[in-house]
């Protein structure tokens, strides 16, 4: 039974680092901010979930604390990792980053959101004409 | 095998800080060095099973936390050029826009 445990908890722990680096060369290798943050966001959460419960199944959830704490770092960064990312994507993509359509390479210079025909991208298909942005059109 | 995972780590370290050093806008930045805390928790925590000190794991907990903080901070000062957020910024910049 331990052994089978050892098996278990030491393919998890490989596996996620793994997938670490599987996110450092996507880090490296995918072209903008945008697909770069997926990238990024697979060590934050299959990465990081794979080592931690890896550790967890090493450690057990034992009188010293050491299993618990592992379980707060887990909690913790899943609950940080997704409001980092998120508040990263909008100043981004309001600070006039262009995204990676599937057309290719998008054009040369900054986006400018206040341009209605520069954000064609951003609109919901199902509603033509309604902006990715409502509360900023409202605001100008 | 605490070691292999911690070395599949140092390498993503590595990658992120090549990307926190080239990245060409700020945003690839932050996002590589978001990355890279993240990288140090998971090594710290590795490090404290490989070396039996689980000590190390209240420094992987308070580094969490800093890394988040620490990000969110960063992006609002880019955003909004302070640290207090958009309304004192308004104020500042009110005719550039």
């Amino acid at each position: 039974m331990s052994l089978v445990l050892d098996v278990v908890s030491w393919a998890c722990i490989v596996i996620g680092g793994l997938f670490c680096l599987l996110s450092g060369i996507g880090l490296v290798r995918f072209p903008d901010v945008f697909t770069r943050m997926h990238a990024a966001s697979l060590g934050d959460t299959l990465g990081a979930g794979l080592i931690i419960v890896g550790l967890l199944l090493q450690a057990g959830l034992g009188a010293d604390l050491v299993g618990i704490k592992l379980v707060m770092i887990l909690v913790f960064l899943l609950f940080t990792s997704p409001v980092a990312t998120h508040a990263l994507a909008q100043a981004a993509l309001l600070d006039g980053q262009r995204p990676w359509t599937r057309d290719g390479r998008p054009t040369e210079g900054k986006l400018d959101l206040r341009d209605a025909a520069d954000d064609d991208f951003l609109l919901d298909d199902r509603a033509p004409g309604r902006s990715a942005f409502p509360d900023q059109e409202a605001e100008r | 095998m605490f070691t292999v995972a911690s070395l599949f780590i140092l390498a993503t370290m590595a990658l992120a800080l090549a990307r926190a050093v080239r990245g060409p806008s700020v945003y690839d930045r932050i996002v590589a060095v978001n990355a890279f805390g993240t990288m140090t928790v998971l090594l710290l925590v590795l490090l404290g099973f490989l070396t039996d000190r689980p000590e190390f794991e209240d420094i992987a907990l308070l580094y969490c936390l800093i890394n988040f903080a620490g990000t969110i901070a960063v992006l609002k000062f880019v955003k909004y050029s302070n640290l207090a957020g958009p309304r004192a910024s308004r104020q500042g910049q009110e005719g550039t826009r």
